[in-house]
């Protein structure tokens, strides 16, 4: 209750600020330049309350230009010229003022148009050319643009040329089919994309009138775009316009702001207007907001800090905490309090080893008195083998080790165990990623070949290789300019060419073919050299094999994808979320949600050779991993700044082996030995007979993306633990758990019902949950009439409770 | 789980009895020998698994220093001579259907245990003592524990034989401590060099890497030993018939030295300097070199003696000159390594991604091989040579993939061989390396680089094997040759040429028992194979035992004779597109004479002389046709082992008449003029002992000349 009245303060406060100061700006410069007659410029007004945090007031402010006739400023803030001159425009807000000064020239000028600057920005805008529309590669009702205008070079021709020039009419350019097609006025399956009265309207029939110029090969061609303000920290609810800038190659800056395409990367915390104005939710946390135009990106970072006080913040543990810990100040979002000693112990069982932990465990830990005992734990988990089974199984599946015919066998065992002895003996990520990139022999003899088995094709290589190990998706690139990334075809068959010398006997070995690695451009039908993404082109000589090049690039501490993609990838494993989500998805477009955790995660796991257990011990021993999942009055909504534990279901194989843990049996995979548990199967063939993995979505190795593995709930998954013969059969099984406890007479009800909830959730039943049960024991063998059949009955009994754990979210979940 | 068990042995059973391995008369096959070995000097009670076994009351050794009696049915008691030398060798079983494909036989200087009782939980591990061999096997869907005691920083050497000895098995071994922690564990040759890190007692785990099993082809040797193990030899040859000087590099070397090298499983080798008197002629079936392809290499295998017991067997290849060592850095082209050709090198691919640099002067006309020896000494490299004239072209070389054995006897390989023909005067530039070394250290690449004038030559291995039926058998049978009086059987012979070698090679069987014959065939120019058909007479005496298949060849004046080595598939396989043949080099090739069973039909020619007929003739045998009950089905006969003569239609030979004529029109089917050796072959089914078989019938081979 005290919480919510902090809360209810804390809204009234933000009524109570006022506006202290205004600024008015629009490119950064103290003044604005409008050359031309087509140009307009998006104004961004920023209020500074007395409280010192700024706020846009673009939309809050009334705007005045005087002398009049230099420009017109319309409600949003947006100038266009209307003749030469210089004008000062005015914003005011609740009384007060600021000013700019603009100045215009050329404004009766009609320079030619160009093409691939102005008027194909218009077709994006209006998604002409979309993939579902013009754009794919079929184009749509015979008429094809290149996909977001990545070539304008074809649209020209599509547009001018083709078709005998029909879609353009210069003698009466309101009467081009284009543009009549684009308003409507002619039937257009994709209905109205174009006002009449827009400014976009105006310029293709300026540009028409011109006979369609397509412009210099002299004229300035789009270097970058900016976006202002590139972060700001915002009220809930609040908005904030955003300015694009268009930086040309001959230093000429100009406002794209209506040109761009906008898209949160949480859309469930913030919209964004076509014109540029974004509005958040009244959710707190971080939104990125990827701007696109031309191929060119850009992210505006938007903040919404809860504003609750943040105090008795627990002892940092280490530069986790530091990082976690002033994330959370700076957005007024109190953590959740540290958990107990039964919710870690399962908690990091679980997620370091893939498994509950023992009655056994549970008992030694909750009694153990040591101060350390938590570390301790922490290195136990991480020096046994569950832990490589675990992280092997995890690994397995993300490198396709995929047995697709019973022979395939020998390979995926091979492979698997491999996997599983790198992790085992904590092979350094780097010398584990360059023996599998840069694999050859065959697979008996080096077992990561497997991986070039299953990822047959170069293209898929440098994709599968990009994902996983960079954090890249750089699928798109294969046919055009990636969309939301800098990454073109140029770099993606730059980056193909480092696996274009890989030869290949049968389909289990491979070795390195002599030759000058290439790869051939699809675009430009020209052979391209190896290059690291972003990095120059390599000149490798024909006797190296470029995959070792590619190892170097990409273990090189200095590589800007490598560290943070493992990083990122093990943060989501612990803590459900990725500091960029999704993990495997780190574009420039996608921020961290706490990019200064990311670089330190990356620093520290690079300088510590890529030490993958040493990452696990710094996560795992952070007072951020050891949060309760139970949220305080302020964070129940937080999803991205780790201010409280987010619980996730357990995974297929894990439940599967706590099922089986708890009702005391086990498992029976073909060919394997009885007990084999899940999270140590070598491969995917055991999903087909076992219709729980396969419900609970274990993956089938198939993609090198974590997002194969499903951890949706479903109804499937309900009835299959509710009423499945499955698990009838564990909890009824005669040497089960239930009918073990049942039938010790020795021990007390309370002492079997403690081993019960040790078992299932690591911790002592609370008073009334051993009331409850043994009422029901009670009642169960008081409903049977029978002496004789009294045991049988609390048995059932036993099986009941023991069912009703399996089916509870404290034992389905990881909390 | 019983049930499941259960469906798992009658599969494997189902396996034993499938179709495909009674379509011809029974021969006798073996399994296992349990145990498959036994110490120097002792008598060892061994147990025997295999089908069609009866009367098989003999087992035949490769060398007369072991012997057997049996003792009960399937059961021996093996007399191992104080004198024969520690090695493997080969054991067959005799019996009433002939002598089986052999299994390896271990002889050591270590004492043996053999299991007798179940040991697949920790709860239920044998002790084993160090300084013994463990024979056992693996059962199905199962791990195998043993225990050891050992003092805080003892060294001591798991190693684990399984494919070396015919095993199906693919060894995974473990060291665990008593809390089950896993230690030590190797995935891939069976080996682990363990120390002890606390005085106790240690599990050892052992399983099949996919968890298959079975008594009866998953056995296995697991000897903990302080004896010294061999890592490798440099270098790996050297000429025959001379006292050669080599370095051992291993663990716990008697008088070793500290390398400074380490090994793929990151231990610190030693080193040593031994003397060796390498043999003057290659040994038969070489431990370590075993392999079909190695079948084209000629060499010795070596044993390291200690007291602690002789160690792991190395081969040794024989060299055509004295072997020179790589000297680095040699990697680039500017740091090439001189040497003057002809001439053997030996170097190592060592560290990962090694090259390898030569450089010779090459005198106009010189014609060289140049040939890798490396993953055909039993090393898993994949040796890359280049050849460049400085500032001239380049030759790049793979690998011999080329199998001559076919798929029943693959004999491909990963190392290259290239005919440089000097064309000018000039700095040749050799360049090696391992394609599959890019990533892995392993100080045991090393690698044999022979340059040599081109001396045409070649090598021969022969095994029993009856022809596929059609071509949609590909089965492989493990078998023996075995003749029933008035039968012809035939036996596979593969040739290797060498260094270009296209000449006729001429066979024949030598050592041959009493009323067996063997008529002569050649494989002919531009031939790998040929089929080499034995006869036994009606009423030839039972006999088993080693016979030789010797070839013979002219290069120039130069006659060069070369014995067929032994080769044996070792385990049958249904269809060799599902899973590779295993196949071995064998000591002896063995052969068994029935003496009391006759064949039950036989076809030969009516006389035995050259049958002559001058090109675009008509050549009419006639053929007798022998039935001695349960076939009379028609005989569909075809022709083979001329070339044309495929096109002759099959004819019938119904079920009654005892005899037929083949009629070959040689205007129709155009056999070029010279001498031939054919046969006729049919398919046909009745009954042999009682019991439905299917067999193929081998015509008696016919000589045939067309003028």
């Amino acid at each position: 209750m005290k919480h919510w009245l902090v809360l209810l303060a804390l809204v009234a406060t933000a009524h109570a600020e006022k506006l202290a100061t205004l600024q008015i700006e629009a490119t950064g410069a103290p003044a604005i330049t409008l050359r031309g007659k087509d140009v307009r410029q998006q104004l961004l007004v920023t209020g500074k309350l007395d409280t010192n945090a700024e706020r846009d007031f673009t939309h809050r402010s009334s705007y005045q230009a005087a002398p009049a006739g230099i420009v017109t400023v319309d409600a949003s803030g947006l100038i266009a010229p209307v003749a030469d001159g210089t004008a000062t425009i005015t914003a005011t807000a609740d009384g007060v003022a600021a000013t700019i000064e603009v100045k215009v020239e050329n404004a009766g000028s009609n320079p030619p148009v160009n093409f691939g600057n102005q008027i194909v920005p218009i077709f994006t805008k209006a998604t002409c050319n979309s993939g579902g529309c013009h754009g794919k590669s079929s184009g749509q009702n015979g008429f094809r643009l290149s996909l977001l205008g990545f070539e304008p070079t074809e649209d020209y021709e599509h547009i001018v040329k083709e078709a005998r020039g029909r879609r353009v009419f210069p003698a009466a350019p309101d009467n081009s089919l284009l543009l009549l097609k684009a308003i409507g006025v002619v039937p257009h399956g994709g209905g109205k994309r174009l006002d009449p009265a827009s400014d976009d309207y105006r310029l293709i029939v300026r540009w028409i009138a011109q006979g369609m110029p397509y412009g210099a090969e002299s004229d300035p061609k789009l270097a970058s775009i900016e976006v202002l303000p590139k972060q700001r920290t915002m009220a809930l609810g609040g908005e904030q316009q955003l300015v694009v800038l268009a930086h040309f190659s001959d230093g000429a800056v100009q406002d794209v702001t209506r040109s761009a395409l906008y898209e949160p990367n949480d859309k469930s915390m913030a919209k964004v207007e076509e014109d540029g104005r974004v509005t958040l939710f009244d959710q707190p946390g971080d939104v990125g907001v990827m701007v696109r135009y031309q191929g060119k990106v850009a992210v505006f970072r938007g903040t919404a800090p809860l504003g609750a006080p943040v105090e008795n913040l627990p002892a940092p543990r280490n530069f986790i905490d530091e990082l976690v810990f002033a994330k959370l100040k700076a957005m007024g979002l109190p953590p959740s309090a540290p958990c107990d000693d039964a919710t870690f112990l399962r908690r990091v069982s679980i997620d370091i080893a893939g498994r509950l932990p023992s009655l056994e465990e549970t008992r030694a830990f909750l009694a153990d008195a040591e101060p350390a005992k938590r570390d301790k734990l922490i290195d136990t988990l991480l020096a046994s083998s569950e832990y490589a089974d675990y992280f092997a199984n995890k690994w397995s599946a993300l490198l396709r080790n995929k047995r697709n015919e019973a022979k395939d066998a020998r390979g995926t065992f091979t492979f698997h165990a491999w996997i599983r002895d790198s992790l085992l003996t904590n092979k350094p990520y780097d010398q584990f990623v360059r023996e599998i990139v840069a694999a050859s022999g065959d697979i008996a003899d080096n077992p990561p070949v497997a991986w070039y088995k299953q990822v047959k094709e170069p293209q898929q290589q440098l994709e599968d290789a990009a994902q996983l190990f960079l954090g890249m998706r750089l699928q798109c690139a294969q046919c055009h300019h990636h969309p939301f990334e800098k990454w073109s075809q140029h770099d993606y068959y730059s980056f193909a060419a480092f696996f274009s010398d890989v030869g290949r006997k049968g389909t289990d070995t491979i070795f390195p073919r002599r030759g000058v690695a290439t790869a051939v451009d699809k675009k430009t039908k020209q052979p391209v050299k190896p290059a690291g993404l972003g990095s120059p082109v390599l000149e490798i000589a024909p006797d190296d094999d470029p995959r070792l090049a590619l190892a170097d690039w990409m273990t090189h501490t200095d590589n800007p994808f490598f560290a943070r993609a493992l990083v990122n990838r093990y943060w989501k494993h612990f803590f459900n979320r990725g500091l960029v989500e999704p993990e495997d998805d780190m574009r420039e477009t996608n921020p961290a949600s706490n990019p200064d955790l990311l670089d330190a995660l990356a620093h520290r796991f690079a300088e510590s050779h890529y030490d993958m257990k040493a990452l696990i011990r710094d996560i795992v021993q952070s007072r951020s991993y050891q949060l309760t999942a139970m949220p305080n009055d302020f964070n129940k909504s937080d999803r991205q700044n780790f201010s409280r534990y987010y619980p996730k279901r357990l995974t297929a194989e894990v439940l599967f082996d706590a099922v089986n843990q708890l009702t005391g049996s086990q498992s029976a995979f073909p060919g394997m030995p009885v007990g084999t548990r899940a999270v140590a199967l070598p491969d995917n063939s055991f999903n087909a007979g076992s219709y729980f993995l396969t419900v609970f979505g274990r993956p089938e190795s198939s993609s090198a993306c974590e997002c194969e593995r499903t951890q949706e709930a479903s109804l499937a998954q309900c009835l299959h633990l509710l009423n499945s013969k499955d698990i009838q059969d564990k909890l009824a099984a005669p040497t089960g758990r239930p009918a073990l406890l049942a039938a010790d007479n020795k021990r007390s009800d309370n002492d079997k019902l403690r081993d019960l909830y040790a078992v299932a959730y690591a911790r002592d039943p609370a008073p009334d949950e051993i009331d409850f049960c043994k009422q029901y024991i009670a009642k169960k063998s008081a409903q049977e009439p029978d002496a004789a059949k009294k045991p049988a009955a609390v048995r059932q009994a036993y099986e009941d409770l023991v069912w009703a754990l399996v089916s509870s979210k404290e034992f389905l979940f990881n909390h | 789980m019983a049930p499941r068990l259960r469906i798992q042995f009658a599969g494997w059973v189902a396996l034993l009895l499938s179709p495909f391995a009674l379509a011809e008369l029974p021969v006798i096959t073996m399994s296992s020998v349990m145990p498959p070995g036994g110490k120097i000097g002792t008598e060892v009670a061994v147990t025997i698994s295999g089908a069609d076994l009866e009367e098989a009351n003999a087992l035949l050794f490769s060398h007369p220093g072991i012997t057997a009696k049996a003792t009960a049915e399937k059961k021996f008691a093996v007399t191992i001579a104080p004198d024969v030398p520690a090695g493997r060798y080969d054991v067959r079983i005799v019996g009433k259907s002939g002598v089986s494909n052999p299994r390896t036989f271990v002889v050591g200087d270590l004492p043996e245990t053999v299991e007798n009782a179940p040991n697949d939980k920790p709860e239920a591990a044998i002790e084993v003592a160090v300084g013994s061999v463990f024979n056992g096997f693996v059962k199905p869907a199962s791990s195998e524990y043993l225990k050891f005691n050992a003092k805080q920083s003892q060294r001591i050497f798991l190693d684990c034989s399984a494919r070396e000895i015919d095993s199906k098995l693919s060894p995974v071994v473990t060291v665990l401590d008593a809390g089950g922690r896993e230690l030590a564990a190797n995935r891939r040759d069976g080996f682990v060099d363990f120390t002890a890190p606390a005085d106790g007692t240690f599990l050892v785990r052992v399983n099949d890497l996919t968890y298959s099993g079975g008594a009866e082809a998953y056995f296995y040797r697991l000897a903990l030993t302080t004896a010294p193990h061999v890592d490798f030899i440099f270098p790996p040859a050297a000429v025959a018939g001379t006292k050669a000087k080599f370095t051992i590099f291993g663990r716990a070397l008697p008088g070793g030295a500290p390398a400074n090298v380490t090994a793929a499983d990151g231990k610190p080798l030693e080193k040593l300097d031994v003397e060796i008197d390498v043999p003057a002629t290659p040994q038969p079936r070489v431990e370590g070199a075993s392999a079909p392809a190695s079948a084209s290499v000629d060499g010795f295998s070596y044993r390291l003696p200690s007291p602690q017991g002789a160690a792991n067997p190395v081969f040794i290849s024989l060299a055509s000159a004295p072997v020179i060592a790589e000297v680095e850095p040699n990697n680039k082209a500017a740091e090439a390594q001189k040497i003057a050709a002809p001439c053997e090198v030996a170097g190592q691919f060592f560290p990962a991604g090694d090259v390898d640099a030569f450089t010779f002067e090459g005198k106009k006309g010189d014609v060289f091989w140049i040939e890798v020896f490396s993953q055909r000494l039993g090393l898993p490299t994949n040796p890359f040579l280049l050849v460049q004239r400085e500032g001239g072209a380049s030759q790049e070389v793979y690998a011999a993939d080329a199998n001559v054995g076919g798929p029943r006897f693959n004999t491909a390989t990963n190392d290259p061989a290239a005919r440089l023909e000097v064309k000018e005067d000039g700095v040749y530039r050799v360049q090696v390396r391992d394609l599959f070394g890019n990533t892995r250290s392993d100080p045991r690449r090393v690698y044999r680089l022979s340059i040599h004038k081109e001396a045409p030559d070649f090598r021969l291995a022969a095994l029993a094997e009856i022809p596929p039926k059609n071509n949609d058998d590909r089965a492989a049978i493990a078998r023996a040759a075995f003749l029933h009086g008035g039968e012809t059987t035939s036996v596979r012979v593969v040739a290797f040429r060498r260094d270009g070698f296209a000449g006729d090679i001429e066979l024949s069987g030598d050592a041959l028992p009493a009323g067996v014959t063997c008529a002569p065939v050649k494989i002919a120019a531009g031939k790998n194979e040929v089929l080499l058909l034995l006869t036994a007479a009606e009423g030839a005496a039972r006999w088993a035992g080693p016979i030789r298949i010797v070839g013979k060849a002219k290069v120039g004046e130069t006659e060069i004779v070369r014995d067929a080595r032994p080769a044996v598939v070792s385990w049958n396989v249904p269809d060799f597109n599902n899973e590779p043949v295993p196949a071995r080099l064998a000591q002896e090739f063995d052969l068994a004479v029935s003496g009391v069973e006759n064949a039950p039909i036989s076809v030969e020619p009516a006389e035995d002389k050259v049958w002559e007929a001058a090109a675009g003739a008509k050549l009419d045998i006639p053929l007798k046709i022998t039935r001695r009950g349960g076939y009379d089905e028609v005989l569909k006969l075809k022709a083979f082992d001329a070339p044309a003569i495929e096109g002759l239609k099959e004819f019938d030979v119904d079920g009654k008449t005892p005899t037929a004529t083949a009629s070959i029109d040689l205007a129709a089917v155009k056999i070029p003029p010279g001498n031939y050796t054919i046969h006729f072959r049919a398919q046909t089914k009745g009954k042999f002992r009682d019991k439905e078989t299917p067999i193929t019938v081998i015509s008696a081979p016919i000589r045939i000349s067309v003028k």
